[in-house]
């Protein structure tokens, strides 16, 4: 297929770029005992996209002749020729890039595919059995496992040809207690790129099911606490959503000149002097980052792109358009989910570099406040940088240590006030974020983290 | 998807399914051309063509049931195996039966 692709893309007139993927995925989920789902779907297919006069035009098609694929490309040109006249800023070009050849296997020693669906549907069933006797206030479980594995060959007319292979699994829990009526929520996930055991090296679907039942059931007697501006320790999980959602995404260089908050802010300072904040398409600190991508699907071979560098705002995230455009080199950022799909800028992996603070002494160094891990019950960001996240754990911290569970908590603000206001980052450091998936009119999966910091936030509660 | 009508290609994965002692199957194809033009503030970002035939299998083996879907039509079988597959692995539920 690389030989084939190669060849209708030297043969074709003008800048063409093709990739092939054929994805296999599985989706195993459980709710309350009972089989919700368990499928598998296979897809296979070439999508190519052409500049023609300044304006992309773009085609898929799952007939992979030769016959097939020329056709692919030839709608894929004439998409753009036609659309030319209204096109009113043309692109100028496309930035030149360090492409990426050869073969990028996946990193592990427990594949996928060494583990039959009977064992992963056992496992699911088996963690939510677990988590319906885990206590007798727990009133509903949920409990899913889904994996994504690609084959991958991109090439372009200008020199990338890369064949790529990745591997995506990731596994949820969920328990809801319930005492009178009045009802709580523990979850966990996990989400990574490379093997089954890869997936629960950290802990246990054991230990994540006996985890959410706890916090269900804890949060269950926690009190409410009003809300306010306070100090608070952030764990990787809350580092990496804040990271991701609230400052990656007015980064992206197509949102930037939609007038992204951080339009013209090159070289501004937008943090405290301890925050560099980067995307990596391979995975930094820890392995087997979610949004491992060593190859992007502009077939530019990916590397770390320092967003923030000691509190100065240095980079945009781009493709090879956005690149041409501002300057500058592309970033690998390009990503489509599916060969259906075109690429545009994405996230990878989103995160804070690691400091010289132990999260001990970030606690011991707070009077009041609060220490606040993961995500819990969604929340929102937008291209200005404001943000309201739900936390699943939040403990007061009193005189320098932790102390009560709190429900009911949110945070919110600018996310660079908050960045503003860090005066700690941990040595540690964790990617948290690997489950699930981003979503930008088509699907990435991504991760983000970091270490623990000391910020201030607005913390949202029960008003007296 | 290989010169056969949809018709055929729903046949061949049903008696594939048939072939994994599925004891009921339902199959279902789907051919979609869809054209698509984006423009974002005011102006035209790409044009895109998209053809894809896609085939969707549910097995059952009692009251088990299992699903399987593919646009590739050299993994029709693997697919039926899949959804047999699963519906053998899957715990029963009364709820589960092909409605006629």
């Amino acid at each position: 297929m690389l030989e084939l692709l190669r060849d209708i893309a030297q043969g074709a007139t003008g800048w063409v770029e093709l990739r092939y993927q054929a994805r296999r995925t599985k989706t195993i989920a459980v709710r309350n005992g009972r089989l919700e789902e368990s499928s598998t779907i296979r897809l296979t297919g070439v999508g190519v996209r052409a500049l023609v006069d300044g304006v992309f035009g773009f085609a898929s098609t799952t007939d992979l002749s030769e016959k097939g694929i020329r056709g692919a490309v030839a709608q894929a040109q004439s998409a753009a020729s036609v659309s030319a006249s209204s096109k009113r800023e043309k692109i100028k070009g496309l930035a030149d890039a360090t492409f990426a050849t050869g073969t990028f296997p996946v990193i592990t020693e427990d594949p996928l595919d060494r583990h039959p669906l009977e064992e992963k549907l056992a496992l699911v069933l088996r963690i939510d059995e677990r988590i319906r006797q885990g206590s007798g206030k727990i009133v509903s479980s949920s409990v899913s496992y889904s994996e994504i594995q690609d084959e991958k060959i991109i090439v372009t007319s200008d020199g990338a040809a890369a064949h790529l292979f990745d591997a995506k699994p990731d596994f949820r829990v969920l328990a809801v207690a319930q005492v009178d009526g009045d009802q709580a929520m523990g979850m966990d996930s996990v989400g990574i790129t490379g093997g089954f055991s890869d997936l629960f090296a950290k802990r246990t679907p054991e230990e994540m099911a006996d985890k959410a039942v706890k916090l269900a059931v804890d949060l269950l007697q926690a009190p409410y606490r009003s809300g306010g501006k306070v100090t608070v320790v952030l764990d990787p999980g809350l580092v990496g959503v804040l990271s991701h959602e609230a400052i990656g995404h007015t980064v992206e260089a197509d949102l930037v000149r939609g007038g992204a908050i951080t339009s013209g802010k090159i070289g501004v300072k937008v943090a405290s002097d301890l925050v560099t904040l980067c995307d990596s398409g391979p995975s930094q600190y820890q392995p087997h980052a979610a949004g491992e991508l060593l190859v992007d699907d502009e077939g530019v071979k990916t590397e770390k792109t320092v967003i923030i560098e000691h509190g100065v705002l240095r980079s945009y995230l781009h493709s090879r358009e956005s690149a041409a455009y501002f300057g500058v080199e592309p970033t690998g950022n390009a990503r489509a989910f599916e060969y259906s799909d075109e690429p545009i800028i994405r996230m990878r992996n989103t995160y804070i570099e690691p400091g010289t603070s132990s999260k001990e002494e970030m606690i011991a160094g707070i009077a009041s406040g609060y220490y606040l891990e993961g995500l819990g019950g969604g929340g929102q960001a937008d291209s200005n940088a404001e943000f309201m996240f739900g936390v699943r754990e939040a403990y007061r911290i009193e005189d320098g240590k932790i102390g009560e569970l709190v429900r009911g908590v949110t945070i919110s603000g600018n996310a660079f006030d908050v960045l503003k206001s860090v005066d700690a980052v941990g040595s540690d450091f964790a990617w948290k974020l690997g489950a699930g998936s981003c979503g930008k009119g088509q699907w990435a999966k991504v991760d983000a983290g970091g270490p623990h910091i000391r910020c201030v936030v607005t913390i949202g509660g029960k008003q007296k | 998807m290989m010169g056969k009508t949809l018709v055929e290609l729903c046949q061949e994965t049903l008696e594939s399914t048939r072939r994994h002692k599925a004891d009921e199957a339902e199959v279902y194809g789907e051919s979609v051309r869809t054209i698509t033009v984006t423009i974002e503030k005011n102006d035209l970002q790409i044009s895109r063509s998209q053809a894809e035939t896609m085939i969707g299998v549910r097995a059952l083996i009692g009251k088990r049931i299992g699903f399987s879907s593919t646009n590739d039509p050299t993994a029709l079988d693997r697919a039926s195996r899949d959804a047999v597959v699963l519906a053998k692995a899957s715990p029963a539920d009364e709820k589960n039966i092909l409605l006629l």
